[in-house]
C-alpha cells in the first residue's frame, strides 16, 4: 500500500488522435487501435455496439447525447487507478502516473429504458468549432468519441454501470498501451512541506449526490450520506473520484474535470509559492432540509478550521439548491474567521436583468462567476452529428440549427472552472 | 408580496434559509423538497395525522403577532 | 461614410436658451451645433444628414407627437446611426434624447447612442432601453462626449454588437450575458482569494445584493376559528392538462383552481408540473403540496372559519425576481377582494 502523499505526474502532449490499428504515438500523434477498443468495451453485454470516433478542435462537428468524459491515464506500478471500477480497492494518489494531454474518452449514449421524474440524463451538447464552441470546454480537447449503442433489455441503473466501468477501462488502457514514450512534461505533486509565512488554503469542494443519474463516486461508492470529509488531492488525480451526474449537462464535472480540477491544478501551482495547499474537504450539495444543510456546512467549516486554514476556495456542483449549502458554508467559515472565494454560476433570466444569484450571505463578497443556466443559444447547423440524429426531444434535427439554452451546454458553465467563460455586465 | 398587502402569510418549506432571504417573515420549516406537507416514510394514515400537525403550526404562526421575521422550527 | 442624424435641443440649435424651449420641431438639413464638432471628429468618415431640433418644453408637452415626428423624419432620411445630445445633466433635454433615441431603435431598428451624465434623471428611466454614454456634466467637456459617443456609436453603426459595459465606455444597461475571457476561473479565484487574505483590493464579479426593505409582517390573525384562509403553492401543482399553460420552469403565469375540483382529484387529476423537484410523492398525492385534506378537516373540526374556494398555483422554479413579485401581487389583489383573512404559502 502507498500513501497518496507523493506522486509524479508525467504528461504526454498529444496533437493528433487518428484511428488505426495498433495504439501508439508518434511525434505528437496517439493512433487508436480501434478493433481493440471495440472489443474491450463489447466484454460487457450490457453494451451491444460501440462506434468510435474522433472529434477535432475546430471540425464542424457537433457532439450529442454526451454523457462521461476521461483522460487517458495509467499508473507506471503496482499502484491502482480508478479504485472500486477498473482498479482494486486501495488508497491512491501515490506513485507515478501517466496522463495523455489533450485527449478525452467522451460518452455519448441515450439510455435503454425510458426516464421519469427528476434524476435523468438530460441532453449534452459540444459544438467543436465557430462561436458555439465557447459554450464547452470540451470544444478545446480532442475527443475519441465512444457512442455506445445499449443493451434494449437492461435497466437503465446496470447500463450506467455498464458504460462507466467500460469507459474508464478504455481511458485507463489508452494510456497503458504507451507507456514507453517519453513524457514532455513530469510534476511532482508533493505538499508535505510548508511555508510558515504563507496562507494555508483549503478547497471546499462539493459533488453532486442526489441518485442515480447525478451521481458522484468516491473510491467506488456515491456520497448520499457523505458527511464533509478530508482527502489528499492527489487522490483525485488517480481517480479516486469518477462522475456519473447526467441530470444538467452546464453544470455537471465530468470524470475529466475531476482528474482536471482546476482549482486544484491552481492550487497545486501555487503551493510554496504564495500558499500552502492544505487539503480538500469533499462533500455533497442539495442536503435536503435546512437541518441537512446546516449540518453538513458547519462540518466543513469546522474541518476547514481544523486543519489551520487561512482561506478556502468553494466550488459547487449543481444550481441554486447545490449553492445554497456552499453559501452557507461560506459564511461558517467567515464566521470562524477562514477568508473565502465562492464560484457560482448564474440565472439572471433569459434577457440577462434579474439578480444572477439564487442565494447570498452578506459574507460572499468575493464571487467569481461562469455563465448564466438561462443563456438560449443559438446553435448553428453543422457538417456531422456524432451520437444521434435528433436531440433528446426526439424531434430536433440535431445538425441544427436550433435554439439550446445553457443548461444542455456540456459542462459549459461548471463551477470548478472547466470552461472559458465568465459574466459580464452590458 | 401577499403580506405587503395586510393579509398575514406563512410559508411553509424545507429550505427556511432560502425563505428568510426571500422576505418571508411566518416561516414553518416543513417536510423534504419534494413533499413540503407530505411524509411518504409514514402510512397513509399517520401521513394525514402529521400534515394536520403541520397546517396547524402554519395556523398558529398565522395567528402570533410577529415584530420581525421569525422561523417556526420543525425539530 | 456613416449616415448619421442628430437630435438636439433649441439651446444647442442656436434658437434660444430656456426663453425658446418652447421651439417646436423642426428638421434641417446638415449638421447644426455641436453636429459641427461631431463631423469634425469624425474627419470625413461620416455626415450629419439631418439635424433634427425640438425645444425641451414643447418636446414634453406631447412626447408620443414629437417622437413620432421624430420617427418620421428617421424613417425619410434613413440615417446609419441616432446620435442623441450629448445632453450632460439636462433634465428635460436628456429625458427627450433617450425617448428619442429608444424609439429609433425599437421602431426601426437604427442604431442609437445618447450622451448624457450618468446622474442625470434619464438614465435610471431608458437605461435598460437604449445605448447610453456617460458624459461629464456640463458642455465644458463635449469634445470628450463626442469621442465617446462615436467609439461606440461608429461601431453599431457597422453592425457590430455591444461590448460589455466597461470596454465599450457605455453606461451599463443592467443585463448580464456569458463572454469568453483568457483568465481561468481558477486562477481568478485564487488571485481574489491572496487579495483578500492580504488585505489588498479586490472586486467581486458579483456585487451582492442591496438588502431588500424588509416588509413588515402584517397583523397576526385575530381569530382562527373566523378566518377564511387560502392555499397558494410554488409547487406547480395544475390540473394535469394545464390548461392555462403555466411554465415549468422561468414561470411568468399563476392560475387558480377550485379546492373542489383538487378534492375530487380525477378528471382531471392534478400534477406537478414543476421542473425542479422529484415530483412523483405530489404526483401520487397532491395534498404532500396542497395540504387540502389536512386544512378541511381543521376547518370542520373549527379551528378555522373555511377554507377559501380555490387554491392558487405557479411554479417556483427558475422564476425571475420580477416575475415572482408580480404575481405575488396579483395574488394578493385578488386574495384581499375575496376576503381571505390568511394565506398558507408551500413552496418547495
Amino acid at each position: 500500500m502507498r500513501q497518496p502523499f507523493s506522486l509524479t505526474m508525467h504528461s504526454i502532449e498529444i496533437g493528433d488522435v487518428v484511428l488505426g490499428d495498433a495504439t501508439e504515438i508518434s511525434d505528437g500523434t496517439l493512433t487508436v487501435d480501434v478493433a481493440g477498443i471495440t472489443a474491450l468495451v463489447l466484454e460487457d453485454p450490457r453494451i451491444v455496439a460501440v462506434e468510435v470516433d474522433v472529434a477535432r478542435p475546430g471540425e464542424n462537428v457537433r457532439i450529442i447525447h454526451c454523457l462521461d468524459s476521461v483522460e487517458p491515464r495509467t499508473k507506471l506500478g503496482e499502484e491502482s487507478l480508478f479504485p472500486g471500477f477498473v482498479g482494486e480497492m486501495e488508497t491512491v494518489g501515490g506513485g507515478e502516473t501517466l496522463r495523455l494531454s489533450g485527449v478525452n474518452v467522451l460518452t455519448s449514449s441515450t439510455f435503454p429504458q425510458p426516464f421519469s421524474g427528476l434524476l435523468q440524463a438530460r441532453e449534452a451538447v459540444v459544438d467543436m468549432s465557430g462561436d458555439t464552441a465557447a459554450y464547452s470546454p470540451f470544444s478545446r480537447v480532442i475527443n475519441l468519441v465512444l457512442a455506445f449503442t445499449p443493451n434494449p433489455d437492461i435497466e437503465n441503473e446496470d447500463y450506467d454501470d455498464g458504460i462507466r466501468r467500460a469507459t474508464l477501462k478504455v481511458a485507463e488502457h489508452l494510456a497503458g498501451q504507451v507507456v514507453d514514450t517519453a513524457p514532455d512534461d513530469t510534476t511532482l505533486w508533493d505538499f508535505s512541506t510548508t511555508d510558515p509565512d504563507l496562507p494555508n488554503v483549503v478547497y471546499f469542494y462539493q459533488m453532486q449526490g442526489q441518485g442515480q443519474m447525478a451521481d458522484t463516486y468516491l473510491y467506488g461508492r456515491n456520497i448520499h450520506n457523505l458527511v464533509p470529509t478530508l482527502i489528499h488531492p492527489n487522490e483525485v488525480l488517480d481517480g479516486a473520484v469518477v462522475s456519473g451526474n447526467y441530470v444538467y449537462a452546464c453544470y455537471k464535472n465530468p470524470t475529466y474535470l475531476h482528474q482536471n480540477n482546476p482549482i486544484i491544478w491552481e492550487l497545486q501551482s501555487r503551493h510554496g509559492k504564495d500558499l500552502n495547499f492544505a487539503g480538500v474537504i469533499v462533500n455533497r450539495g442539495h442536503n435536503y432540509t435546512q437541518a441537512d444543510k446546516e449540518r453538513s456546512s458547519l462540518w466543513a467549516a469546522k474541518l476547514a478550521e481544523f486543519v489551520g486554514a487561512d482561506g478556502a476556495i468553494l466550488t459547487p456542483e449543481g444550481g441554486g439548491n447545490a449553492a445554497i449549502d456552499m453559501m452557507l458554508a461560506c459564511q461558517y467559515m467567515e464566521q470562524a474567521g477562514i477568508k473565502t472565494t465562492v464560484v457560482s454560476s448564474e440565472a439572471a433570466g433569459t434577457d440577462g436583468y434579474d439578480f444572477p444569484l439564487f442565494f447570498t450571505v452578506p459574507e460572499a463578497n468575493a464571487i467569481v462567476t461562469i455563465g448564466s443556466e438561462d443563456e438560449i443559444i443559438a446553435m448553428p447547423q453543422v457538417d456531422r452529428v456524432i451520437g444521434g440524429d435528433t436531440l433528446l426531444d426526439a424531434e430536433t434535427p440535431a445538425i441544427g440549427p436550433f435554439d439550446l439554452k445553457m443548461y444542455f451546454h456540456y459542462s459549459g458553465a461548471s463551477q470548478v472552472g472547466g470552461n472559458v467563460l465568465m459574466m459580464r455586465e452590458f | 408580496m401577499i403580506e405587503k398587502n395586510g393579509v398575514p402569510s406563512v410559508l411553509l418549506t424545507a429550505l427556511t434559509a432560502m425563505a428568510k432571504v426571500a422576505g418571508a417573515n411566518r416561516i414553518v420549516a416543513s417536510g423534504l423538497i419534494p413533499h413540503t406537507v407530505g411524509d411518504p416514510t409514514r402510512s397513509a394514515a399517520d401521513e394525514f395525522i402529521w400534515r394536520k400537525g403541520q397546517v396547524q403550526k402554519a395556523l398558529n404562526a398565522a395567528a402570533t403577532p410577529i415584530e420581525e421575521a421569525q422561523i417556526f422550527a420543525d425539530w | 461614410m456613416t449616415r448619421i442624424a442628430h437630435y438636439i435641443n433649441q439651446f444647442f440649435a442656436g434658437i434660444g436658451g430656456e426663453d425658446k424651449a418652447d421651439a417646436p420641431f423642426e428638421i434641417r438639413q446638415g449638421a447644426v451645433g455641436p453636429g459641427r464638432a461631431i463631423e469634425m471628429a469624425l474627419g470625413g468618415d461620416g455626415e450629419i444628414v439631418q439635424t433634427l431640433v425640438c425645444g425641451d418644453n414643447s418636446f414634453h408637452a406631447d412626447p408620443d407627437a414629437n417622437v413620432a415626428a421624430v420617427i418620421a423624419a428617421l424613417a425619410a432620411s434613413k440615417p446609419d446611426l441616432l446620435i442623441a445630445g450629448p445632453a450632460f445633466n439636462a433634465g428635460r433635454y436628456g429625458l427627450a434624447c433617450a425617448a428619442v433615441a429608444t424609439a429609433a431603435t425599437e421602431q426601426l431598428g437604427i442604431p442609437a447612442v445618447t450622451g448624457i451624465f450618468p446622474e442625470a434623471p434619464a438614465v435610471d428611466v431608458y437605461r435598460s432601453r437604449t445605448v447610453m454614454v456617460p458624459t461629464g456634466d456640463s458642455a465644458g467637456s463635449m469634445k470628450e462626449a463626442i469621442e465617446a459617443v462615436l467609439h461606440v456609436g461608429l461601431r453599431l453603426a457597422g453592425g457590430e454588437p455591444l461590448r460589455p459595459a466597461v470596454e465599450d465606455g457605455r453606461i451599463p444597461m443592467g443585463y448580464r450575458r456569458a463572454g469568453v475571457t483568457d483568465v481561468p476561473v481558477a486562477r481568478r479565484a485564487a488571485e481574489m482569494l491572496l487579495a483578500k487574505l492580504g488585505g489588498d483590493e479586490f472586486e467581486s464579479e458579483v456585487a451582492l445584493p442591496e438588502r431588500a426593505e424588509p416588509i413588515p409582517p402584517a397583523a397576526a390573525v385575530v381569530d382562527l376559528s373566523q378566518a377564511t384562509v387560502a392555499l397558494v403553492t410554488e409547487g406547480g401543482l395544475v390540473p394535469e392538462d394545464n390548461p392555462d399553460r403555466i411554465e415549468s420552469s422561468s414561470a411568468t403565469k399563476w392560475a387558480r383552481y377550485p379546492i373542489s375540483l383538487l378534492e375530487k382529484n380525477e378528471n382531471p387529476r392534478f400534477k406537478s408540473i414543476h421542473a425542479g423537484y422529484d415530483s412523483q410523492w405530489v404526483d401520487d398525492d397532491p395534498d404532500r403540496m396542497v395540504p387540502l385534506d389536512a386544512l378541511s378537516a381543521l376547518s370542520a373540526d373549527g379551528v378555522i372559519g373555511g377554507v377559501h374556494e380555490y387554491f392558487y398555483a405557479t411554479s417556483g422554479t427558475g422564476t425571475t425576481v420580477s416575475h415572482a413579485e408580480r404575481m405575488g401581487d396579483e395574488i394578493a389583489k385578488q386574495l384581499i377582494s375575496d376576503g381571505v383573512h390568511a394565506v398558507l404559502v408551500t413552496s418547495t
